[in-house]
Formats: C-alpha cells, sequence, structure tokens
C-alpha cells in the first residue's frame, strides 16, 4: 500500500541512516550533519551575578558575551544566549568534562556549570532550502531583520524544545536537541525537507 | 496568541504554559495569623474579570522565565509583559 | 457542446480528459470539472439532501452548495469536492453522490411526494419514540437516505505539511482590490503575503470585460502578476483560502497539489498556513445571491454571476435560451456578456419598475427583451424547460433552458467576524457591510461593499498605505486615472410571493420558504433557533447563499428589519479544512515525538519488548527462550532479582541538578521533610505537596557537595517539578541562591538490585573499596569512577526494594556501563529487566507511584506523615485542614487475597464481611495489583478507612464492573522484607 511519506515505513525507534531521502534532486535542498567532537556546557547565573559572569568569561577566554538570545564566538569557545543569565558554552573539543571544570572555575560561584556535552547533539543545517524545511517546524520568524547571523532562540522545533542559532549569511544554522529527542527531531525534518531533497550526515 | 517574552520577544502561546492569576506570587505568611483562611483564599480563591487580568505564564518551551502577562480576557490583547519576580529582586 | 468557439482563459491546445458518473468527456485546461461539465451539456450533476431533487450548477466558486462530488477514486476518494473549485487535470475521475440507483433515475426522489411530511424539524418530531430505535433504525435509515458523498476509509496516500509565515501585510483576495493593496505595499518595501483561492489572480477582472486606465482588465492582472512576483518581498499563494483569524494569526490552506491527479513525489498535498500577519487586507469580494421562487433549485437556474463567469471566463454556455432574473444592475452587465458572447438572452426580467436610462440604452441596442417589475414565479422541468413571469398582473410561461438569477450582492465579511465582530446593514446596496473587523484588519473593494471597478481599486490602495503608516513604513497608493463605470445600483428583493410550488432557500440542506413560516409560527424566530431547527445554513456552504434570503423572509414575516433580525455568526472555517492538514506530519506514531533513552540500542540488542511510558519508549520486558507470554519473562526477571542481580535502565527520571549557598533552605521548603541537615555524599527520599496540600510529586535527592545537590524526579513528572522549582526560585524567594539546571538528558542511568549487587559493582568500579557496607552504607551517594575512569555518580538506593546501586555516567558511556556491567554479572546470571519487573517488585516493597501519587492523596494517605517537619513547607498549612488530617480517609496499606489462588484486581472497592455493597459501606480502594513470583500470590496496594491499624482484618475486594468478589487481608504494604535487612545489607 501506497505511503503517505517515507518516514512512514521507519518506525520513530530506528534511528533515520545516513544519506539522501526523499527527492531525487540535483542537490539537496536542505542538508543536516551531525557535529562531532564538541563540548557542551551549560551557564545559570546566580541571581544578578549575570555581570559577573560576563566579566569572568572575558577574563578567562577573551570572549564578550551578552545576556540576549545571540551567539558570541571567538576561538575555541562560542556562548549562546538561552535565557537571563544562561548561556550555552560550545567549544570544538572532546574532553566535555575539563571544558565544564574550566568554566566553572572561571565563574566561581557565579554561575552553576554542568557539562552537557553527552546532554545536547548539535546538527549544522543548511542548503538552499533550509530557511523553508524550518518553517514548517518551527513558528519564530527567520527572516532578516527579524533573525540574522549571531541571532539565537531557544523555541520548539515540531514539538522538540532547541536552540537555534544562525551562523552565517547562506543561512547555516545550529541546532541543539537533546539527547533523547534527536530521532524525533531529525524525522521532522527529514519531513520537512523531503520535497526539497534531504541530506543526513552522521560523522 | 503571540506573548512577547522580555528575553525572546513574541512567541507563539504554544511555548508558554499557564498557571493562573498573578496573585499567586504573594505566599501568604505561614506563620501569620489567619494563616488557613490566607492560604485557602490563596489556593482556591480568584476573581474571574472581563477585562484586564494579570496573570502568570511560564516560558517553558523558551527561556524559562516565569512573566506576569496582563490580559484583557475579553479580547486576548496583552498589555504587558514582565518578569513575574518582583522588582526589588529582580535581576 | 455548449463550448464557445473563442474567447475564455482556457488553453485550447491542451485538451484534457476526464469522467463523470463513468462516462467519458473532454475539456482543457485553465476549466474547472464545473465549466467542463457545463461545456459538455451535463446540467443534472447532483441529489438533494432531503428530497433527492435533481440538481445542477449554481455558481462558480467555493460557496457552491449543489455540485458536490466524489472525487478521484480509491484511497484519495474525497466526498463533499465542490465541481466549482476543481480544477480539471486529465484523468479527472468524479461521480455524483446522494443517489441511487442513478443520478437520472433516484428512487429516493419519493420523497419528494412525502415533502408535506418533511418540513422543518420534522426527524426530531417524527423520530422521538421509542427512544432505543434512534441508534439501531431511525439513524442508520436516515443517513443512508440522507448522506452525503462515501469517504474512501482507506489511509490517506498523502502527507500535509503546516508552513509558519510571517509578514507585514497579508492581503487576502487578489481580486482589483487586493491587487492594488498588494502592489502598493509590495512596492514600499514592506513583506506582503497575496492570497487568493482561486488558481488565477484578477478575481471579478478574470470574468468582466473592463477597462483599467485604458487597457484591458486582463492586461492589468497580467502586469501587476508580473510586478508582484517579481518583487523579492512579497510571496503569492493562489489555490489558496484564508479560513480563519486566530488572536495574532490567519490561518489559510493552500491546496499544492489537488490540481494534479496525484502530487509529485514528496510534495505535500496541501499545506497549512500558520501566517503572523502585524496588519491584513481582506478583499474577497462579494458573492451573488438567490432569489426564492418556485423551482428555483432546477438544474439550469443559476447564479448570474457565475453564469457571466462560465461564459467570459470558460467559453461554456450555461444555455442555448436564456433568461435572467434580478433586481440589480450588475446582473444587466451579464446578460450582455452572454448576448455578446452569441448566447441567445430571451428575457431580462427586473424586480424594478425603474432602472438607469444607460441600461436600458445598452438593453435596447442589443435587441433584449426586458420585463420591468416583472417576477418569475415558477420554474419547471427535471432540467429547466420553462419559466413563468408574472408582470403586470398577468403570467406567461417562456420556453427557457437556462435562468441566471440575481438577488444582489452580499460582501465577503465572514473574516470580519471571527473575533465576534458584527455586520452592519446598508441599506443603499441591500447587504451587510462589516462591521469592526479584528484588530489589524481592514476591508476593501467589494467586501466592504464597494463593488465599482474604480473605488475597489483605490479602497485597496488605501487601505494598505494606512496599514503601513500603523507600521511606520512610508507607502504610495497605486494611482488609476481611469476604470469602468458598471452600474452597481440595486433594489432589495427576496421572495416571489407568488410562488406555486417548492421555493428553496438552502438548497443544500433543501430548506424552503415555507419551512421558514413553519418555524416561525412555532416559536422559532430568533435566527440563531431558525438555525437550528431548519437547518439552514448548517451545510458545507454554511449558508452562504442561503443566510441572507432565510432571514429576510423570516424579517419579512415578523415585521422587522433585516438589522432588527440579525445575523447569525460567522466562525472558521470559511470552507471546510481536511483534518489531515491541520494534522500535517504529526500523524501515526509520529503525533508528538518520541523520546529514546541512552541505553535503547542496548536494550533492543538484548531483545526487549519497548512499551511506551508518555513519550518515552522503555524496555517492558525482556522475553527468553521458549518464554511465549509476557508474565513468565516477568516472573524469571523477578526471581533473578530476588535471587540474584538484575539491571534496569532509569535514564529516563528527571534529573535536577541544584547549585547555590541557600538550596538546602529552599529543598526545605518545597519537600516536607528536611533537607538542609543532609550530609554531604548522603541521599534522601522526599516527598513535594503543591500548595493545597496534596503530594505532587516524591523522588530523592543527594548531597555531592557543600553547595551541589542533585534531585530526581519521577519520569512522569520531570517537567511539571523543574517548572515548579523554577516558580519556587524565580517567583516566591527569589532572595535565596539557587541556580536549577535540568541534567535529564547528559545522564545515563541504570539501577542494579539484589543480592549480587555489590559484588557486580564492585568489578565495574575503579576503587571497590569504596562500595563496602561501611564506607558507602544505604542512601550514600559519591561521585566516582567506572570502567577505568569513566566519571560516574553512584547511589545507594533501589526503587526493586533489594541491596541495590543507581550508577549515572555520561550519556554516551551509558550503553558500554549496560555491557559492563552485564560482563561483570555474568557468573551471577546478570538478568536485565523492565518496567513490568520493576511494577512487580515495587508493590512487593510498598513503594508507591502514579497510581498512588494520583494528585488526591496526602502525605498521610501515604503513610508519610511522621516525614513532615515542624517548618513551613509548601502545602503544610493546607495540609492541615480537618478534613485531610480526618483519621477516617483512607489510607495506604498492603492487601493480599485469603485464597492465595484468587487474583486481585486495582479498582476494586473494599468492604466490610456481610455488609453490603454499597456505597455507603464503602472503605476504600485497590489501586495496585500483582502477582508476585516471590510470595507466590497475588499482593494488593490500596487506600483503606484505619489504613494499617486494621492489619491482619479480613475484607472483602468488590469490583463489580468484572464481577469480583474476594476475601482479602490487609497487611503491611511492605510485604518484601520490612525489617530493611537485605535493602541495608
Amino acid at each position: 500500500m501506497a505511503k503517505a511519506h517515507f518516514l512512514e515505513g521507519i518506525d520513530p525507534s530506528t534511528p533515520l541512516a545516513a544519506g539522501r531521502w526523499g527527492a531525487a534532486t540535483a542537490t539537496a535542498g536542505v542538508t543536516m550533519r551531525r557535529l562531532g567532537g564538541l563540548s557542551i556546557a551549560s551557564i545559570v547565573s546566580a541571581k544578578g551575578a549575570a555581570p559577573a559572569v560576563i566579566a569572568a568569561i572575558e577574563a578567562a577566554h577573551g570572549l564578550a558575551i551578552v545576556d540576549r538570545p545571540e551567539v558570541c564566538a571567538g576561538t575555541g569557545l562560542c556562548c549562546v544566549g538561552t535565557g537571563p543569565g544562561k548561556w550555552l558554552a560550545v567549544a570544538p573539543r572532546d574532553d566535555g568534562e575539563a571544558f565544564a571544570d574550566g568554566l566553572a572555575a572561571a565563574v566561581g560561584a557565579a554561575a552553576s556549570v554542568n557539562d552537557q556535552s553527552d546532554g545536547f547533539v548539535i546538527f549544522e543545517l543548511a542548503g538552499a532550502r533550509i530557511r523553508a524545511a524550518l518553517a514548517k517546524c518551527l513558528s519564530i520568524d527567520l527572516d532578516p531583520p527579524a533573525f540574522v547571523p549571531g541571532s539565537a532562540a531557544a523555541t520548539l522545533l515540531a514539538l522538540v524544545g532547541v536552540t537555534l542559532w544562525q551562523i552565517d549569511e547562506a543561512p547555516v544554522y545550529h541546532l541543539c536537541v537533546g539527547r533523547s529527542l534527536t530521532e524525533a527531531a531529525t524525522r521532522a525534518l527529514a519531513a520537512a525537507g523531503a520535497e526539497y531533497g534531504f541530506e543526513l550526515t552522521l560523522d | 496568541m503571540l506573548i512577547t517574552c522580555p528575553y525572546c520577544g513574541a512567541r507563539d502561546a504554544h511555548e508558554f504554559t499557564y498557571l493562573g492569576d498573578a496573585e499567586l506570587i504573594d505566599r501568604p505568611d505561614p506563620a501569620g495569623p489567619e494563616a488557613e483562611a490566607a492560604f485557602h483564599a490563596h489556593v482556591y480563591l480568584r476573581d474571574n474579570p472581563a477585562g484586564p487580568h494579570r496573570e502568570l505564564w511560564y516560558h517553558g518551551s523558551g527561556c524559562r522565565q516565569w512573566l506576569t502577562v496582563t490580559r484583557d480576557t475579553r479580547t486576548h490583547a496583552i498589555a504587558s509583559v514582565v518578569a513575574a519576580a518582583r522588582p526589588e529582586v529582580a535581576r | 457542446m455548449s463550448r464557445l468557439a473563442q474567447g475564455g482563459l482556457i488553453d485550447r491546445a491542451k485538451p484534457l480528459q476526464f469522467t463523470f458518473d463513468g462516462k467519458r468527456y473532454s475539456g482543457f485546461a485553465g476549466d474547472t470539472l464545473a465549466s467542463a461539465l457545463i461545456a459538455n451539456d451535463v446540467r443534472l450533476v447532483a441529489r438533494s439532501f432531503k428530497y433527492h431533487r435533481p440538481r445542477g450548477i449554481v455558481t462558480a466558486g467555493s460557496e457552491e452548495p449543489n455540485a458536490l462530488v466524489e472525487l478521484r477514486d480509491g484511497a484519495r476518494r474525497e466526498p463533499n469536492s465542490r465541481a466549482t473549485t476543481a480544477e480539471l487535470y486529465d484523468g479527472l475521475t468524479a461521480e455524483s453522490q446522494n443517489r441511487w440507483p442513478s443520478l437520472a433515475f433516484d428512487a429516493m426522489a419519493v420523497n419528494q411526494l412525502f415533502a408535506p411530511f418533511f418540513g422543518a424539524a420534522f426527524y426530531y418530531k417524527t423520530f422521538m419514540w421509542p427512544k432505543a430505535a434512534w441508534e439501531k433504525l431511525y439513524e442508520p435509515m436516515i443517513r443512508r437516505a440522507a448522506g452525503l458523498g462515501r469517504a474512501s476509509e482507506l489511509p490517506d496516500p498523502d502527507h500535509y505539511d503546516k508552513v509558519q509565515a510571517h509578514c507585514d501585510l497579508l492581503v487576502i483576495g487578489a481580486g482589483p482590490a487586493g491587487l492594488a493593496a498588494a502592489l502598493t505595499a509590495g512596492r514600499a518595501g514592506a513583506r506582503v503575503i497575496l492570497v487568493d483561492e482561486d488558481f488565477r489572480l484578477g478575481g471579478r477582472l478574470n470574468t468582466e470585460n473592463v477597462e483599467i486606465d485604458g487597457s484591458a482588465g486582463l492586461d492589468f492582472v497580467a502586469a501587476t502578476e508580473a510586478e508582484l512576483r517579481a518583487l523579492p518581498n512579497l510571496r503569492v499563494l493562489t489555490r489558496t483560502t484564508a479560513f480563519g483569524v486566530y488572536d495574532d494569526t490567519y490561518a489559510a490552506l493552500e491546496r499544492v497539489a489537488d490540481h494534479l491527479a496525484e502530487p509529485a513525489p514528496y510534495q505535500p498535498r496541501q499545506r497549512l498556513w500558520r501566517i503572523n500577519a502585524r496588519r491584513a487586507v481582506l478583499a474577497a469580494g462579494a458573492l451573488d445571491r438567490p432569489i426564492v421562487f418556485g423551482g428555483n433549485d432546477r438544474p439550469g437556474v443559476m447564479l448570474a454571476a457565475a453564469m457571466e463567469t462560465y461564459v467570459s471566463r470558460f467559453a461554456a454556455a450555461p444555455a442555448s435560451r436564456l433568461a435572467v432574473f434580478a433586481n440589480n444592475d450588475a446582473a444587466w452587465g451579464s446578460a450582455f456578456a452572454a448576448h455578446d458572447a452569441g448566447v441567445t438572452v430571451s428575457a431580462l426580467i427586473d424586480t424594478r419598475a425603474d432602472v438607469s436610462p444607460v441600461l436600458a440604452a445598452k438593453a435596447k441596442a442589443r435587441g433584449l427583451r426586458v420585463v420591468l417589475g416583472g417576477r418569475i414565479c415558477d420554474a419547471h422541468g427535471k432540467a429547466l424547460t420553462a419559466i413563468d413571469i408574472v408582470a403586470g398582473g398577468r403570467t406567461e410561461r417562456l420556453a427557457v433552458d437556462g435562468l441566471a438569477m440575481s438577488g444582489g450582492f452580499s460582501p465577503n465579511l465572514q473574516l470580519t467576524c471571527h473575533h465576534n465582530g458584527k455586520p452592519v446593514w446598508n441599506d443603499d446596496i441591500a447587504a451587510f457591510v462589516p462591521g469592526t473587523p479584528p484588530p489589524g484588519m481592514s476591508v476593501a473593494g467589494a467586501a466592504n461593499g464597494s463593488y465599482d471597478l474604480g473605488d475597489c481599486l483605490r479602497e485597496g490602495a488605501a487601505r494598505a498605505v494606512g496599514a503601513l503608516a500603523d507600521l511606520g513604513i512610508a507607502a504610495t497608493a497605486l494611482t488609476v486615472a481611469t476604470a469602468t463605470l458598471n452600474g452597481t445600483a440595486v433594489s432589495a428583493f427576496w421572495h416571489v410571493a407568488e410562488a406555486r410550488t417548492k421555493a428553496f432557500v438552502d438548497f443544500q440542506n433543501d430548506v424552503c420558504a415555507s419551512d421558514i413560516v413553519l418555524a416561525e409560527k412555532e416559536g422559532f424566530r430568533s435566527v440563531e433557533h431558525l438555525k437550528r431547527y431548519t437547518t439552514l445554513g448548517m451545510a458545507t456552504d454554511q449558508g452562504k447563499l442561503s443566510n441572507m434570503p432565510g432571514l429576510a423572509i423570516m424579517a419579512a414575516i415578523t415585521g422587522k428589519s433585516i438589522p432588527e433580525t440579525g445575523t447569525t455568526v460567522f466562525r472558521p472555517p470559511y470552507t471546510p479544512v481536511a483534518i489531515g492538514a491541520l494534522a500535517g506530519h504529526h500523524r501515526g506514531k509520529d503525533f508528538r515525538p518520541t523520546r529514546l533513552t541512552p541505553l535503547h540500542g542496548w536494550a533492543r540488542e538484548q531483545g526487549a519488548v519497548f512499551i511506551e511510558a508518555g513519550p518515552w519508549l522503555r524496555a517492558q520486558y525482556f522475553p527468553r527462550g521458549a518464554e511465549k507470554t509476557w508474565d513468565q519473562a516477568v516472573n524469571r526477571e523477578v526471581r533473578a532479582v530476588r535471587e540474584g542481580v538484575g539491571l534496569i535502565d532509569v535514564s529516563t527520571f528527571g534529573k535536577i541538578d541544584l547549585r547555590g549557598r541557600d538550596v538546602g533552605a529552599f529543598l526545605d521548603r518545597v519537600y516536607i521533610n528536611t533537607f538542609s541537615t543532609l550530609a554531604v555524599g548522603k541521599t534522601r527520599y522526599g516527598l513535594m505537596l503543591r500548595e493545597d496540600g496534596f503530594v505532587m510529586d516524591d523522588g530523592t535527592t543527594a548531597r555531592l557537595a557543600p553547595d551541589r545537590w542533585v534531585m530526581t524526579t519521577t519520569t512522569a513528572n520531570a517537567a511539571k517539578v523543574f517548572q515548579h522549582l523554577e516558580f519556587c526560585a524565580q517567583v516566591l524567594w527569589p532572595e535565596l541562591d539557587v541556580q536549577l539546571t535540568s541534567v535529564s538528558e547528559q545522564w545515563a542511568q541504570v539501577a542494579i538490585a539484589g543480592p549480587r549487587a555489590r559484588d557486580v559493582l564492585a568489578r565495574v568500579i575503579d576503587d571497590p573499596a569504596t562500595i563496602d557496607n561501611g564506607a558507602f552504607p544505604y542512601m550514600s551517594a559519591m561521585e566516582t569512577r567506572v570502567m577505568g575512569g569513566v566519571r560516574a555518580r553512584v547511589f545507594r538506593l533501589s526503587f526493586a526494594g533489594d541491596l541495590g546501586f543507581e550508577i549515572a555516567v555520561p550519556a554516551r558511556q551509558g550503553e558500554a556501563l549496560a555491557r559492563a556491567l552485564m560482563q561483570a554479572g555474568a557468573e551471577f546470571d546478570i538478568t536485565p529487566y523492565g518496567l513490568e519487573t520493576l511494577g512487580v517488585m515495587r508493590i512487593e516493597k510498598g513503594h508507591v507511584t502514579t497510581n498512588e501519587l494520583n494528585g488526591q492523596t496526602t502525605a498521610l494517605d501515604l503513610g508519610f506523615g511522621k516525614m513532615a517537619k515542624k517548618g513551613d513547607f509548601i502545602g503544610k498549612v493546607m495540609a492541615g485542614r480537618p478534613g485531610l488530617v480526618d483519621p477516617d480517609r483512607p489510607r495506604l496499606a498492603g492487601f493480599k487475597p485469603v485464597d492465595p489462588n484468587d487474583r486481585l484486581r486495582a479498582g476494586a472497592h473494599f468492604i466490610a464481611v456481610g455488609a453490603a455493597a454499597t456505597t455507603e459501606n464503602d472503605l476504600g480502594w485497590m489501586t495496585s495489583t500483582t502477582w508476585s513470583p516471590t510470595f507466590g500470590h497475588a499482593l494488593g496496594l490500596g487506600f483503606v478507612k484505619g489504613g494499617t491499624a486494621r492489619i491482619g482484618e479480613r475484607l472483602r475486594a468488590v469490583d463489580p464492573l468484572r464481577g469480583g468478589d474476594v476475601l482479602v487481608e490487609v497487611c503491611n504494604p511492605v510485604f518484601f522484607d520490612p525489617e530493611g535487612v537485605r535493602l541495608r545489607g
């Protein structure tokens, strides 16, 4: 019997395999690449201590971060605003525990730092039709000037809580998803991107 | 319905959880006189105004702030959205 | 063939084949199914709902009440599809509906003969008694006789998208007013979305022969469309119906692939647009209205505007000899268009005694016969063959095969009412016009009651300028110097009193003028009562044609004015919306996101059977060898734990990291028991109440360092507890230094339990000496290393109630930990177990779970009364209410059957032995039951008056629903290891 969509033949508990899905376009209109080798930590400021956290990060890492839904990227560290006095810190290194411990030492009592390198998975989203695909999963406005390189948002992607930030004008986005919900988020994007050609890369 | 979160900006109401009347911010003094009556009022007694209403919403699928939203119950027009923490202690 | 030799917006180079009721026909690209049927002389297309009267095409749009067909076949068959909006494609198949055995000969048409008995509320009055017959007899019978089309009943092979869009200005309708608004706003650089339900932009310009600034209307459309489509800030959505206005959001349905035989691979069939528009201009046009006269439903009678559309846009003549019956100038334009296209117009009958000399001259120039002050009282023929004209006191029969009627126009203002806006009556145009539209919406053109072409263009542009000015965007209105002036005069006329045969008001629901008279007589005078009583306006067209004449007739009978009579409320959706479009991709197993634990792959390798636990998929049990049923596996798993060791994935628990100087004080206020005194390296069970005194959740919290704690919550309440703690920290006690972080996703957690648990852990933990009973007694917690340097947290606790540990490692190490434990435990026959086994063992141990923590139980009910501390905590004051501390409240106890062969059932109520099983004698109820392989008989937990004070007493557990009545003995709820020797060993 005809399936309404290729996903109906794949149980949600079966990981979607890497490769091309959906329409056989010359190039995939939507690409989703799981990024490996990252350390991720959450930073939650004590009350009134956000300025102290900002100063501590600048002193330790030379990165000026802001208490807004924006991503501030330096060499070796980027911080994504996820709430008042809250950030997600991401670094291209695979020793998450030491990364979090270093941040914790830098901010001291001004914030609580937790290693979340195993808790979250970060995907790179790109392709010529990525905005159209994301419009099917998100309710936020991704068009400039509402969302530009450096913008970040903690929001819902097809009922999955995510953090999204924009890397460049192309546009390329990074999407941070809780580990238990990565398949659900992948399925949602695969369904949304199928008509444009969807490519999943799992390094 | 859109709620303009002070941190995140305008967001769909689906991202929020409704709790109720903003009176819930002021928990009675459990050691005060008539504590039981005060808690009874705190837990159960609510006005149901046709018009502007201060109420608590949690931006659970966003920045996780508790917000006080002033909403007109007749039109759903939102007059203001602020952090629910009492201003003297808000960050 | 009624296809005109020339003209029309059809592509004669692209012929398309289609079938209707199995017969093959041909049309052209650009046709609708309706226009192609007309071009093929098919006049009878449907049978009516109640009387099975023959019906033809009445309109050329989504308001069509008659020409509903089953479109396509097999799984894609869609009933009640409007032939007037279905675009023709090659190979289209359609069937008429609501007829038996055939459309031409419908046996059910005998219903007409009984029409005198089938008046308003006939069903209500006739099938009242006996009540039992409704479900079995009357309803199926009525449904068979009166049903509309058949649903396919096969799974929908198509998929649907939901899309979010944001814009400064949404323009609804792409007729002259909408095009002027979109162009004005688009040129100003605003973000604009233009939607139209048609597959062509232009609206009335596709039909009417008009000029704008000296060019043909169609040229204006073409030039405007080209400019709009080139603007990067403007999105054009054709085949898209804006169907509802919600708070800050407009909903629209785009029929992406409904004009194709089937969607292209991976193309959605339809897309639901949720549009957050800061401003909107409604330019949805106006609809022509029928006039109520005898036989006005006969095939061949259609609205004048529709007739003009078929002739001009589709080059399809609905008749060879046409009469026009109207009360307004616009219909004269339709008559002229038909005549000019070569259709014989036999008579133009206008209810008005006088019309403008310009109109009269145009008619005269064409040699048309005009009857002023005339009416048509009755139409004849199965398909129209003749009409009776009443004028000047005499009646004349005229042979025609087509009649174009027009009772004037009604602005399409439905969307202005979706926020409770009330339409306002305008006597000049005999129509309701928009009252107060939803915030941010303005109305332009015919939808606003402005019918003149120049007015439409100017109003559209002006509304766009105004809307953008609100947003601080400067715009210059599109200017139009000249536009064709057509007459717009109208004189209200609704109902031909001289009609001798059935005069229809609502075609789709077969409501006649006489039904309204009856409703009034029986007291159903308010329009809302009239609607429910007669079903006027309740069909799939929602009364788009029938509401106005219906309430005008009611107004006339009651002697009230039309505005005094009022209108019914318009609600979304404007046209029907498929449920599939509302669901989008959230269907089947993707109805909601599925959460997978970090050990899912390992559990699958172990042959787990999974069960949905909220959003989670969790291992239910692990069948082995020849085990055929789940309970065989569970009994083996329980014995394995009790006699050796087992392991279970408990990663789904909520895990909350709490840091700060004041965490202890904070926990004292959210838990009923004291936490501030907890030593570093210890964990404690805690109970949280709601402020009303009832239990919210339970769990354990460990202190890992003086200012670092980690809390576990139940799987089900993880999000709720986090939200509650955020409320306490942000709102109630912001002065406390507490930072909350959810670390649920970071940690995989495995529980091992059973007498051999320590032996297994000792082989996996890097420093086995640290888990000696002396160093690490029951309720200890530590941060440590396992598997050669992997960071871990180990807790000495057990929900299974045996010697046990919970080991947490970073999620990516979870499966490695499970494998290491399996290997380390191989010699003890370590056994993976699932939720079912955990459920058995927790009852054996008397541990409460959601069955007992059901939102209606207190700490006292659960036997935790002594845990409550003296100081304040959430829920303390209210938990002390007399009703909640009443010793007679049912309290937790254990139960076992006196006859060990009896089974117990949750939901059974306790009754004293010898007492009648009545509500008055009810002593409590069973909440959880299991068969215990450890004890060899059933066990239960439940709430009973007196609780454990009744230990040893015998009661009946009565389950009248399932016929159970079992003698039980009240026990200590902790059946297994009541002294905690195993737990602490």
